[in-house]
């Protein structure tokens, strides 16, 4: 063996390396590919994959989009929007989600369209009736993200943005409300 | 005789005629020059450490919305420093320092070029206090003027100022890497066939990675500049966060190996470790050289507009690379610490080796704690998050924080503390002002910290706390909904964490006391320091060299046979490791499934 | 010191062997009292404790009807408190009375201490399990009451257009708030009373402006930032 403070003399370099230590090594090795393979099957046999398509869009082009929207959807009393198709908008912005609020059936599959018209957002959903079942997704100015999402659980599902993007951030939320 | 510039008698040890002193503690060959500016980077560091640890308190405490010290603007603006000072400043002035004793010190050379030594240090403090000065003056506009924090993220509208003294400081640390880089070319020049010694190959490990990072935030930062001032539209936010990650990660991958090299420097030194695989070590080395800059793109796993085939491409060839030679030095630091033991007649049963080590030393028990809790806390975390599917229950949580704290700070900045100890025996020749304290420090800390990470995590992932918000338990501004069940865990986060802040004053007060009221050590009274059963000898009575340890010594046999030594001890705790890796591997996995179906 | 790999013996044997090893090698740490070792093994079962408490409240909020997740909650939560408090004062008690103690109560509490302490342990964990109370279980939905923070939800829209090279701003929909401040470069630029919630802006001069909620307190309740390149003309 040898002192990590003096340069190692010989052939160091074909020394045996011990038993344990090969062991841990093929240990790591496994480990390795097996963090890479879960995680590429998954992609493909797994419901929860942050995978949808982007398209380049102007602030002013998503504000049409969303204002379209807007239009076409049925406004509720409590002032949630009643999407007409499959298609919702959760745009992030200084310092509001818009899009939102807006009601959703259990069961069926929506096309989120994600994204910001100013700065950097984070998109940060939770069911009111368990915080813990909680996911994050990042938006950008310029991109508009779809990102496919069915709800099984009616609920109200709060949106916060865990991004900073200037004061008044802290109270930057939103309601999806998922009903049966 | 006393330098020129000599305060407190801090730069007044004895050189012979060349400038060379030898240490009895290490057998190193130090010459005055890089003695003096290991001395200078480091207590700059510390005074960055306590500024840091002022805006933590603030921090903590604000979070904890018991006390909700700050409001939304203020709280900001602290963030900002608090992250500046303790992520760049305190502990890249520190590596500056680990360099030099890396480099030159270990080799036992002069420090070349120490003008740019000088003036590095100056351009990176110019730089530190404007960058100081630019989060301080923020207006908090939202349209004109907001915080940086950390990242800047383009295109929140953001004092041009602060991206042009981030680059200064870029470029002050550039200067000051130059010596360390000039002494490892002239080495080889003078010495070609011979090998680096270990510490110093993990060294400029660290500077090339360093040297990569620091182009990646060039970029990152004069894209930010240029697209502010209308040159550069199209750098937009995704750009951005590419290239500031290459630097953002980059340097955690610096901290990294510089906390490494220090293990297996203090082990050997403090705890007559050996090295057990040379190839193994320098191999492990090479691999974070190679992967870790594609591996920057774990923080855009859910960013928009990114391919899942090139994440996933970034996340694991890449990163695993990275991964796998952690998982490399975590057996082979604790196998050369047993293995050397045991060799030296202290090693008994399983982890005699281990529990006889000297745990009173403050230089060796931080190393030995920021191993284990790097480790189990940040490593794991850390491979987690960097799943494509995980990081979606992780990004921007709280979670975030507790991981960054427990790599950084449990393992980087608790490492760094038993440099600035080891620093103030061996160079400064003072004793501790107390030490007891200064034994008991590290636990108070450590455990304090590890505690407050913890904490840090469960809010992320229990509830889904989000970071950088003044406000989310007790009540979000403008609507009734809050995470108010995470009250209680917020409640112990807020005494761990002053208590741990209060660990990490403790640190400052003993470092700074130590330096201004320690008694001045004459050679040969830092036997104490030393691995056990070492000592240091004079050769004659009239001569100022001194002999080798003996201990140290041990390990200069190239030849001796590493089979012949156990290692049951290390391989028990790494399957131990493995073990909690798999089980919270398969815990966040089961729980991802659960949640309702997200994506194409 | 030699390897002791041998590989000789049946693979039953060598698994007989390996667990009798680990048994022995477990109760050498349990037994094990310098103060390091104190220190070492009461840190690894607050951790562990605090692991498995945290793990089993989550696993629970995503599947409620898990109940027997309450008794390794529980396991955790009393080990947070019962790791530090058998090796750092029940063990080195046991030993201590095995080596000086002769009367009858000392021999009982020297030879059955440890079975002793473990058993009160498990009795906990199971009375808790079976009947899990407040601080042991975390919370993880609004409580029932409905009575969570002092706010009423703030509500408004911000509409605005540029009339006659004017820009005029109306907040419709308007709740939960006292008066709305119009600020720019950092400054109130005016305060606006309601209802109606009405202003003009000259685009000349504030061509970017944040519009903030207030309470009566002038503390901050929502904002809006408006930038007049997205305002549309009439």
């Amino acid at each position: 063996m040898t002192s990590p403070i003096k340069p190692p003399e010989g052939n160091w370099w074909d020394q045996p390396v011990n038993r344990r230590e090969s062991i841990w090594l093929g240990l790591g090795v496994g480990w390795a590919l097996v963090l890479f393979g879960w995680m590429s099957a998954f992609t493909r046999i797994g419901d929860q994959n942050p995978i949808g398509e982007t398209y380049r869009v102007t602030s002013e082009e998503l504000r049409e989009s969303v204002d379209a929207f807007k239009a076409e959807a049925e406004e509720r009393d409590d002032g949630a929007y009643v999407p007409p198709g499959d298609d919702i908008y959760v745009v992030g912005m200084q310092f509001a989600w818009d899009g939102l609020p807006v009601v959703l059936e259990t069961g069926r599959e929506y096309n989120f369209h994600l994204g910001s018209y100013d700065v950097q957002h984070g998109f940060s959903i939770r069911p009111e009736h368990a915080y813990s079942q909680q996911i994050n997704l990042h938006v950008t100015p310029g991109k508009e993200w779809i990102v496919p999402m069915e709800f099984d659980e009616p609920g109200t599902y709060h949106v916060l943005c865990n991004e900073f993007c200037g004061e008044g951030h802290e109270g930057m939320h939103g309601e999806i409300y998922v009903e049966d | 005789m006393a330098h020129r510039f000599d305060v407190f008698g801090w730069f007044d040890n004895e050189f012979d005629a060349d400038g060379f002193r030898e240490c009895s503690v290490t057998g190193f060959n130090v010459h005055r020059s890089v003695e003096h500016y290991v001395k200078l980077y480091g207590v700059t560091a510390v005074v960055f450490l306590l500024v840091g640890g002022l805006f933590a308190l603030t921090v903590a405490l604000t979070r904890w919305e018991t006390v909700a010290l700050l409001e939304a603007g203020d709280y900001y603006r602290h963030l900002s420093m608090h992250a500046w000072s303790m992520l760049i400043f305190w502990i890249i002035f520190m590596e500056i320092a680990i360099l030099y004793v890396g480099g030159p010190m270990v080799l036992g050379r002069k420090l070349p070029a120490k003008w740019a030594a000088a003036v590095g240090y100056a351009v990176m403090l110019l730089g530190a206090i404007l960058i100081y000065y630019s989060i301080w003056t923020v207006s908090g506009d939202p349209t004109a003027d907001n915080a940086p924090l950390l990242t800047a993220y383009v295109p929140l509208e953001i004092n041009p100022l602060f991206y042009a003294s981030a680059i200064v400081f870029l470029v002050g640390v550039t200067l000051a890497a130059l010596p360390f880089l000039l002494t490892i070319w002239f080495e080889k020049r003078a010495n070609p066939g011979k090998t680096l010694p270990l510490v110093t190959f993990g060294a400029f490990v660290a500077s090339m990675i360093a040297v990569q990072s620091i182009l990646g935030g060039l970029i990152a930062f004069g894209g930010a500049l240029a697209w502010q001032f209308g040159y550069a539209p199209w750098f937009d936010a995704g750009i951005y966060r590419q290239w500031f990650w290459i630097i953002g990660h980059g340097t955690q991958q610096i901290n990294l190996v510089a906390m490494i090299t220090v293990w297996y420097l203090f082990t050997h030194v403090i705890g007559g470790a050996e090295v057990v695989s040379e190839k193994v070590s320098r191999t492990a080395f090479i691999l974070y050289l190679f992967f870790i800059v594609m591996g920057a793109a774990h923080h855009l796993m859910v960013d928009p507009g990114l391919s899942a085939g090139w994440r996933i491409w970034n996340t694991s060839y890449a990163f695993y690379g990275a991964t796998f030679a952690s998982l490399i030095h975590a057996f082979t630091i604790p196998a050369g610490l047993e293995a050397g033991r045991r060799k030296r007649g202290k090693g008994g049963g399983l982890f005699g080796w281990l529990t006889s080590a000297p745990w009173k030393n403050p230089v060796f028990s931080t190393s030995i704690f920021a191993i284990i809790l790097f480790g189990f806390l940040g490593g794991i975390t850390g491979v987690l998050m960097g799943q494509l599917q995980l990081n979606m229950s992780w990004h921007n949580t709280f979670a975030t924080v507790g991981h960054f704290h427990s790599t950084v700070v449990l393992g980087t900045t608790l490492t760094f503390m038993g440099v600035v100890y080891f620093v103030i025996r061996t160079m400064f020749m003072r004793e501790f002002v107390s030490p007891k304290l200064a034994t008991l420090q590290p636990y108070f800390y450590a455990s304090g910290m590890a505690l407050t990470a913890l904490m840090m995590m469960y809010v992320g992932i229990l509830y889904g706390i989000p970071r950088r918000t003044n406000e989310v338990v007790e009540n979000i501004p403008g609507t009734d909904f809050s995470i108010q069940g995470a009250a209680p865990l917020f409640d112990v986060f807020g005494v761990v964490a002053v208590f741990a802040i209060a660990g990490g004053a403790l640190f400052v007060l003993l470092a700074v006391g130590s330096l201004l009221f320690g008694k001045r050590i004459e050679s040969g009274d830092n036997d104490d320091l030393v691995a056990d059963g070492g000592s240091a000898e004079p050769r004659s009575a009239d001569s100022r060299a001194l002999e080798a340890r003996d201990d140290l010594a041990m390990a200069e046999d190239p030849e001796d046979p590493v089979h012949a030594y156990e290692m049951r001890g290390t391989f028990v705790l790494c399957l131990i490791f493995l073990a909690v890796f798999v089980v919270a591997y398969v815990l966040n996995w089961y729980l991802l499934t659960q949640l309702w179906s997200i994506g194409a | 010191m030699s390897n002791t790999n041998t590989t000789n013996g049946t693979p039953l044997e060598y698994v007989q062997r390996t667990l009798r090893q680990a048994w022995r090698d477990t109760l050498s740490i349990y037994y094990a009292n310098t103060t390091i070792w104190r220190y070492l093994k009461s840190g690894a079962l607050l951790w562990f404790g605090l692991m498995i408490w945290a793990f089993s409240n989550l696993v629970l909020s995503y599947q409620p009807d898990w109940t027997f997740m309450y008794y390794v909650m529980a396991y955790g939560f009393v080990l947070v408190l019962w790791g530090p408090l058998t090796h750092f004062v029940v063990v080195p008690l046991v030993i201590r009375v095995r080596r000086s103690g002769t009367t009858s109560p000392l021999r009982f509490v020297a030879r059955h201490g440890s079975k002793l302490n473990l058993t009160v342990f498990f009795l906990i964990v199971i009375v808790l399990g079976a009947m899990p109370f407040g601080p042991m279980v975390l919370d993880f939905q609004p409580p029932a009451t409905g009575d969570d923070g002092d706010t009423a939800s703030v509500n408004a829209d911000l509409e605005c257009a540029v009339v006659d090279d004017v820009i005029e701003c109306e907040l419709t929909d308007a709740e939960g708030f006292d008066h709305a401040a119009v600020m720019s470069g950092g400054e109130d630029v005016k305060t606006v009373d309601g209802p109606p919630y009405e202003f003009e802006l000259d685009p000349d001069e504030h061509d970017q402006f944040v519009v903030e909620l207030r309470d009566e307190e002038g503390n901050q309740l929502h904002r809006f930032v408006e930038r007049v390149e997205g305002v549309d003309s009439e």
